[in-house]
């Protein structure tokens, strides 16, 4: 079947664009690209934020989780531990080299075998391991560097006090579960904080590539 | 001469790219009329057809980056255009399918087109304003947009044989209202 009409159509397209779109639909857009133009920067920065917000409450939740743990052992009897009072304190130690904070400052002498050691070893080791990646970003992101430093430190503050009550801990097994958590802190702020560079990157990228163009 | 406007334009995307709207307010006066047409084509409307342009516009402009260039520019916005107003079509509850779509009768499938000389533009643009919506958005892809049954088979959400279906039952309604001069 022939198909005159399309024929025709095709032939005479452009005189069928008639209509012209108000002048103001421009006014509009442009208002609205200037908005999209801050967007990338926004989006950081809220990104920034909720890190920020996260870093707080893990913070709050971590403090907390201190405090829980010092007044329910108040009222409570010495658990029955293998571990001996003392002997995971010794294998932990602070590792001096560079001034990272969290809990990639410190490294476990595997020399214990219980579950607790064998975990905090694990996560210290996930720490060091992530912060690593946190540093890359200290020449290019100073600010930024020093926030998420800042934030894993004060949770590692909490973690070094914690170190410290257990040579006199009783409770050495709820002192251990309060510093495995502890790093679980650490480690899941260090994942959102990560998330964030990534973010950072990918802007970073994209600028790299539109100016190469 | 094709050439050189291409350059232009991919020159303008680059700028448009690296967030100079001064570049990317050229490449939409240089676009908006033909998509501000094919919107309205599609939407029967010129207030819906402007929000759709002004949506398309900027979702090109967030995501100039995905433009890959295997397109040109202009086939790239029409595609969003497209894209949108069919959405918003979807939106208002406009049915692609015909209730009772079956088989086209032999009358209906061997409609004679009129004869070329007789066509007048300003009278198809009539008749294909007065189109119900379906049937225009159908004819508006196939006829105006190049688009392939299959293409807007797809881009509709149905089948194959309904987009032909609506579109010689639409073409012969379309027909009817040129004979009648497409004026209300």
């Amino acid at each position: 079947m022939s198909d005159t009409l399309k024929k025709f159509i095709e032939a005479n397209r452009a005189a069928f664009d008639q209509e012209d779109p108000s002048p103001e639909l421009w006014k509009k857009l442009d208002h609205q690209l200037e908005k999209a133009n801050s967007i990338p920067v926004l989006s950081i920065k809220s990104g920034l934020w909720s890190v920020l917000i996260a870093a707080s409450l893990l913070i709050a939740v971590s403090v907390l989780t201190f405090r829980h743990h010092a007044l329910s052992d108040q009222g409570q009897t010495v658990v029955a531990s293998a571990q001996k009072p003392g002997e995971a304190p010794e294998q932990l130690s602070t590792d001096t080299q560079g001034n990272h904070p969290g809990g990639s400052t410190q490294s476990i002498q595997t020399g214990g075998d219980s579950l607790y050691t064998q975990e905090l070893y694990h996560f210290t080791q996930i720490i060091n391991i992530k912060f690593r990646e946190i540093e890359k970003i200290k020449s290019a992101h100073p600010e930024l560097y020093q926030r998420f430093s800042a934030d894993i430190q004060k949770l590692d503050s909490n973690y070094q006090q914690l170190k410290q009550e257990l040579p006199r801990e009783t409770n050495q097994e709820m002192l251990l579960k309060a510093m495995l958590q502890n790093l679980t802190l650490q480690v899941e702020l260090i994942n959102r904080q990560l998330g964030i560079i990534e973010e950072l990157k990918k802007e970073s990228h994209a600028k790299a590539t539109t100016t190469s163009i | 001469m094709e050439l050189a406007i291409y350059s232009d334009i991919q020159e303008l995307v680059d700028k448009s790219l690296k967030g100079d709207t001064r570049s990317f307010q050229v490449l939409y006066q240089t676009h908006a009329k033909a998509m501000f047409n094919t919107a309205l084509r599609i939407l029967g409307n010129a207030a819906d057809a402007e929000d759709i342009l002004q949506d398309s516009f900027l979702d090109a402009f967030k995501n100039l980056n995905k433009f890959s260039g295997q397109s040109t520019f202009g086939a790239w916005i029409k595609q969003i255009v497209i894209y949108k107003s069919i959405n918003l079509l979807k939106k208002k509850k406009v049915a692609f399918v015909e209730i009772g779509n079956g088989a086209l009768d032999m009358e209906e499938a061997h409609t004679e087109d009129p004869g070329w000389e007789s066509m007048q533009i300003e009278a198809v643009r009539k008749a294909m304003q007065r189109m119900p919506d379906g049937f225009r958005t159908v004819l508006s892809l196939y006829l105006f947009e190049g688009y392939d049954h299959e293409e807007i088979a797809g881009i509709l959400g149905v089948a194959h044989t309904t987009v032909r279906t609506q579109y010689v039952r639409g073409k012969k309604k379309l027909l009817d209202l040129i004979r009648k001069g497409g004026v209300s």
